[in-house]
């Protein structure tokens, strides 16, 4: 034990011991919401909100801290790989994750009083379905990246259910639970079977395994294939890729925002994160990464059915957070149009890959924290007719909300541009150019949807008597928004440094 | 020179963010004095761009290792487009404070100011994914013009076709952009030429070439996208004479000149720039003739007009391609956009005179009567559009049919009867809009528009100037085209309205001739549509496709788990088995086991598990289902036995026990089943997915059964297990010694577990009891 494996540590370190203490303070806190109240501070949202934020860009910044350092350079952190791997790619991803939590967590602290849902320990389950994420990016070995995919999806089957009174958010909760389950059971299963084929439950181990086999002549390559299929199926799930989306827009319309904001960003990056490691860590070699015989195609096909369908269902929805729910699932698609990059454009399709979750992240926290901000208690915007207006009586709330959209929809000079440009040129750099081409048509699609809402906002009235949708007054959801739109401002305008952050952290793992 | 052209870019934006913190008022003095600035910083470039033929280049480092510059370059084409922006924006800018009034807010003068910059941005840009960055921009800026007027729902469909249509044609371009830049090497327009014959020679050539073409053509409206631009004309007067006449809808034009240099060579650059331009002519013409609305007509004539300007690159053969610039396209598009734009203007004045612009009522009105100076104006543009002789109008349409008759390529007659026919047409729809507006059988009524005093003079002396040139240029074109548009190119002796008397002019002539006849007949026959106008293929396409995804969405949303389980059950298993059928699956047959057992007592457990599994599935009750799947896993545990394994039987006895009084438990308190009401083609499909899956699993059991694992642990822990433990008992040994702390931790977290149940128990009783 030294002092560098520590410190490789930090950033999990970290967050862990701050949501232990945050824990202990919300247990012996006076601070108890009285439902009859109507006063918004009263609540223990009032300072967890901000400690939790806080602890989590600790570890975002011990992340960035490590980057600075080097992490080759820390000796004895490698003394707990594969289990968990300290490289650049696990700091990027803990810097995303603890960034994406910290937005949600502070867009839950105005959330949660507003809707009479203050309750403590909605903050300590944050934190801790963010370690299990950071655990699940940095795992190089099947059974620690298990141990992190449960952690961090116990965490965020009680957020789901959080809305206890609400049957929506219980029905949520239980479809979600009994899905993820299912979902998990059928990655360890293909673990069990990768396990059995090669001997080894380390990624690298399976990989040089895979490389020794000799297809066809009686091998135990066919199990591999099928563990292969069985880890993509389970992933896929976590990521809500099509067909395997059916959970998502019930649980995120179900759930309460600020859970809907972190399952859309923190869980979805941290699959992507493991995707990425099984994928290229494991399944890299071999054979198994070629279009002839290997999981690009899987991926293909359901980058492709997931854009797809996602774009055509989203833009038939009335609920502008259900519309949102199938947009994340969208771009679910388009991020694994990268994933199927990666087998010809290498290094550079992994690092948009992955610039691409960082630029989805920014502006989905500020999507939904926007719509959270449009509404208030009792006055919730949940239908586009109940933003009817909104951007010429509150132009502030309109402005940010539309920017949110611009970058999700990928109009420049926004992050989201960027994110889908490199995408773009990437796949077309490996000559996927069916895919490209797909992924640009349904970005028309999206568009649609997009800015629909703005058409809404800017250039229509409430009818007469309609209910329309108050902002409500929140420093942190007002905070958090501010934080998101100025990145997604930078990473537009100065795409190039986070970009080469994203290639140097791609390249770790090759 | 560095930041002069930085700053023709950054004034507008500036000026756009500044206007935002600004009064309404004091937002629209700024937006004069933006163009006001480019002007001043870009007609002293204009000499040496435009008659020493020089660029300038200024490369901005980027992202650098992925080969992308924000690199800046003024040459001829450039500066050209620079000061008719800044200077139809000029006009534009003093004519919007005059039209809206109070109506213009900050807001409205940020989007307007940012169009100016991105405009500006498109045609300094020599980096390719800048010019795209700035192209989606201009996109954006019309979306958000169009629909500034949010009450009418004509608005907004039309902003939103507009930017779905050129929003679709702007990734097209990037898609084409990049494909170019990945045979290319690079971005920057200024390196491409050098590298033609490496990008000739690559098989995505065309790819590349046509992905961009469809870009440009979205944005200027060429068929057959043509149709969002007459629905974007719910934009205020000025707007649609800015973007949709004099700048934006050039951007497509800008953008094939920018192409010529680099895929003139291409065979198929040409038949296609002329065949899109020329039915774009004929297509625009018919509509505009057809229109009853003024500003309808405009913006069809408008179309035609690109299509023209489109035509001339597919023209003249690369060779006389000089710095993306062919003979007479400066001049079609200075006269196009000075006219048009005037155009727009004064219907904008129109509609406000008059409180109309509806033709079918206009025609039975004399406005020239009471508004003759509005008149004289229209008279002089609508000249010009029709091409109509002593104005520049007529200049640009001689030079079109002479490029046409001096071209050697198939079909050239064709293409001259189809620019006669286009021709004509545009004599129709300007005598239309000049004679039929203002020269009806009955003076005008007075309760229609503004009273003249409301009306500020601007509304005329803007369009007056736009149209200053025309006359200017139709009296002496030598020198408007000698000396400013395109100094040091030698245009021919013939180039005079007075002194010709050859194929061109019969031609024109009789051009006229066939416009004039085809006006009177129009004036006879022409009826009102009953209908305003027809559903157009676009949005019949548009609700096509959200009727079946609406539909889709039910079928694959309708919220049961079972089929949400089936979904992706059925996904993973052909997933598998198209895998499994790819790859190499074992020889099972031949195959050995290591399976050293006696399997003489087998058929016994497996018979109980067999009895178990098709009771299970057949019995309707749920609790005898429960206990039939039960009976299977205790043959399971028999099966054990056989292995010797007690500790597995031991494991298995105890699961199954607890799971099924668990489920007994749970189960009772569930409604009884109903009576099974699948239909019978169900329930056989349904039967044969579970078969196959429980078969899959089978064959997957049996298969990695076969092959033995790469370094079995077992063998390993065996090994230690007496020597080092002490005991005899793998399993013992592995828990309690070599996993012993393991052992510990999961024992501490289900006592943990357990004393977190008995505390959430117990509070829950004692709120009970304080409740009673």
């Amino acid at each position: 034990m030294n002092s560098g494996l520590f410190l490789g540590l930090s950033p999990l370190l970290v967050v862990s011991l701050g949501g232990l203490l945050l824990m202990v303070a919300e247990a012996f806190s006076k601070r108890r919401v009285d439902e009859t109240s109507d006063d918004r501070d009263a609540g223990p949202s009032s300072e967890l909100s901000l400690g939790t934020a806080v602890t989590l860009l600790a570890g975002a910044v011990f992340a960035a801290a490590i980057w600075f350092v080097g992490p080759e350079k820390l000796e004895g952190a490698s003394s707990v790989a594969p289990w968990v791997i300290v490289d650049r790619f696990t700091l990027f991803f803990s810097f995303v994750l603890c960034l994406g939590g910290a937005l949600a967590a502070l867009l839950a602290g105005g959330y949660l009083p507003e809707h009479r849902l203050d309750r403590g320990e909605f903050y300590p389950l944050i934190i801790f379905s963010t370690v299990g994420a950071m655990i699940l990016a940095s795992a190089g070995d099947l059974l620690s990246l298990f141990l992190g995919l449960e952690t961090m999806s116990l965490g965020v089957y009680a957020m789901v259910g959080f809305r206890r009174a609400s049957l929506r958010s219980t029905e949520a909760a239980v479809k979600y639970f009994l899905l993820g389950s299912f979902a998990a059971a059928l990655l360890l299963y293909g673990g069990a079977l990768l396990y059995g084929a090669t001997g080894h439950t380390d990624l690298a181990g399976i990989r040089e395994a895979i490389a020794n086999m000799q297809p066809g002549k009686g091998s135990n390559f066919a199990l591999v294939i099928t563990a292969a299929v069985l880890i993509i199926v389970g992933l896929a799930f976590k990521v809500s890729a099509v067909p395997f989306h059916m959970w998502t827009p019930d649980a995120y319309e179900g759930a309460p925002t600020p859970t809907t904001t972190y399952m859309a960003v923190a869980v979805k990056c941290a699959a992507f994160a493991t995707m990425l490691r099984v994928l290229i860590g494991a399944f890299g070699e071999g054979g198994l990464e070629s279009w002839a015989a290997g999981w690009p195609p899987v991926v293909a096909l359901l980058a492709v059915l997931t854009m797809t369908v996602a774009n055509l269902v989203a833009g038939q929805q009335e609920s502008v957070k259900r519309m949102l729910a199938y947009s994340s699932i969208a771009h679910a698609g388009y991020v694994l149009v990268g994933v199927v990059a990666t087998m010809r454009a290498g290094g550079d399709a992994q690092g948009s890959v992955m610039f691409y979750l960082l630029t989805y992240t920014v502006s989905t926290v500020g999507a939904f924290g926007a719509l959270i901000l449009m509404g208030s208690r009792g006055a919730e915007a949940v239908s586009y007719e109940d933003l009817a207006g909104v951007g010429k009586r509150h132009p502030a709330a309109g402005f940010a909300f539309s920017l949110f959209l611009l970058s999700l929809a990928g109009v420049p000079p926004t992050a989201g541009f960027f994110g889908k440009l490199y995408i773009v040129k990437a796949s077309i750099g490996a000559g996927l150019y069916p895919l490209a081409i797909i992924l640009l048509l349904n970005s028309v699609i999206s568009a649609y949807y997009y800015l629909r809402v703005m058409v809404y906002m800017y250039m229509r009235e409430p009818a007469p008597g309609a209910p329309i949708a108050k902002p409500m007054r929140s420093g942190y959801v007002a905070t958090a928004l501010v934080v998101a739109g100025v990145l997604v401002l930078v990473l537009g305008l100065w795409p190039t440094t986070s970009l080469q952050i994203a290639v140097e952290a791609a390249l770790a793992t090759r | 020179m560095h930041t002069i052209l930085i700053a023709i870019v950054a004034i507008p934006f500036v000026g756009a963010a500044a206007a935002l913190v600004l009064s309404s008022r004091w937002a629209g003095r700024l937006a004069l004095l933006v163009p006001a600035l480019v002007l001043a910083l870009s007609v002293p470039r204009w000499p040496a761009a435009a008659g020493r033929g020089e660029t300038v280049l200024v490369p901005i480092a980027w992202f650098p290792s992925a080969g992308m510059t924000a690199s800046l370059r003024l040459d001829h084409l450039g500066a050209f487009f620079v000061l008719l922006v800044a200077g139809v924006g000029l006009g534009i800018v003093q004519y919007s404070r005059a039209y809206l009034g109070r109506n213009a807010t900050p807001r409205f003068w940020a989007v307007l100011l940012a169009f100016m910059g991105a405009m500006l941005a498109i045609v300094l840009s020599d980096s390719l994914l800048l010019l795209f960055v700035f192209w989606e921009l201009t996109t954006l800026a019309s979306f958000l013009l169009i629909g500034m007027d949010g009450a009418a729902p004509e608005a907004r469909s039309g902003a939103i076709r507009a930017f779905l249509v050129t929003g679709a044609g702007g990734l097209s371009l990037l898609a084409g952009i990049l494909v170019l830049g990945q045979i290319a090497g690079t971005y920057d327009l200024s390196s491409m030429p050098a590298r033609a014959e490496r990008i000739m020679a690559s098989p995505a050539r065309d790819v590349a070439l046509l992905l961009m073409l469809v870009g440009a053509f979205t944005k200027s409206a060429q068929f057959p996208f043509h149709f969002w631009l007459p629905g974007a004309m719910a934009a205020p007067a000025p707007v649609s004479a800015f973007l949709h006449s004099a700048t934006m809808v050039k951007a497509g034009i800008f953008l094939v000149g920018r192409l010529s240099p680099i895929f003139g060579a291409s065979p198929a650059f040409q038949p296609i720039l002329l065949t899109v331009g020329l039915t774009t002519f004929l297509v625009g013409g018919w509509n505009a003739v057809r229109a009853w609305d003024l500003k309808k007509l405009l913006a069809h004539s408008t179309v035609a007009n690109l299509g023209v300007l489109t035509a001339l690159y597919g023209i003249y053969p690369p060779a006389d391609v000089h710095g993306g610039i062919v003979r007479g396209e400066l001049l079609a598009i200075t006269s196009h956009a000075l006219y048009k734009s005037a155009l727009f203007l004064l219907v904008g004045w129109m509609e406000k005179a008059s409180g109309t612009r509806d033709l079918s009522i206009l025609k039975e009105e004399r406005w020239f009567r009471r508004e003759p100076i509005g008149g004289v104006l229209i008279g002089i543009g609508a000249l010009t559009m029709g091409g109509f002789p002593f104005v520049l109008g007529f200049m640009s349409k001689e030079v079109f049919l002479q490029a046409l008759l001096d071209a050697r390529f198939p079909g050239a007659v064709a293409a001259v009867a189809a620019a006669v026919l286009g021709g004509a047409m545009a004599v129709v729809y300007a005598l239309k809009l000049f004679v039929s507006t203002f020269w009806g059988p009955e003076l005008p009524p007075d309760w229609r528009g503004y009273p003249r005093s409301e009306i500020s003079r601007w509304l005329l002396v803007v369009p007056a100037i736009l149209l200053l040139p025309h006359v200017i240029g139709g009296i002496a074109p030598g020198w408007l085209l000698g000396s400013v548009l395109e100094p040091g190119t030698d245009w021919p002796a013939w180039f005079a309205v007075w002194h010709h008397l050859d194929r061109i002019f019969l031609l024109s002539v009789s051009t006229l001739g066939i416009g004039i006849a085809g006006y009177l007949l129009w004036r006879r026959y022409a009826r009102v549509p009953a209908q305003a106008e027809t559903e157009l293929a676009f949005d019949r396409l548009a609700s096509t496709l959200l009727g079946a995804s609406s539909a889709f969405s039910r079928a694959a949303q309708a919220g049961g788990h079972s089929r949400y389980l089936a979904v992706m059950l059925l996904f993973g298993a052909a997933a598998s088995a198209a895998a499994l059928c790819e790859g190499s699956f074992p020889r099972l047959r031949g195959a050995q086991t290591s399976w050293s057992v006696d399997l003489l007592a087998a058929p016994l457990p497996a018979a109980i598990i067999a009895a178990g599994a098709v009771l299970a599935v057949l019995v309707q009750d749920r609790v005898s289902k429960i206990i039939f799947m039960a009976a299977a896993g205790y043959g399971l545990a028999v099966f054990y036995v056989l292995f010797r394994a007690p500790d597995l039987v031991l494991t298995q006895i105890l699961v199954e026990t607890v799971s099924l009084i668990l489920l007994l438990l749970v189960f009772q308190r569930l409604p009884r089943l109903g009576p099974d009401e699948r239909s019978r083609g169900r329930r056989v499909a349904h039967g044969f997915f579970a078969a196959a899956l429980g078969l899959g699993m089978a064959v997957l059991a049996w298969a990695s059964g076969i092959h033995p694992a790469g370094h079995p642990a077992g063998a390993e822990q065996l090994a230690l297990s007496l020597p080092e433990a002490k005991g005899r008992n793998v399993v013992n040994v592995i828990l309690v010694d070599f996993r012993g702390a393991d052992t510990l931790g999961e024992i501490t977290v289900l006592a943990v577990a357990a004393i977190g149940v008995v505390a959430l128990r117990a509070k829950r009783a004692r709120a009970r009891a304080e409740e009673a």
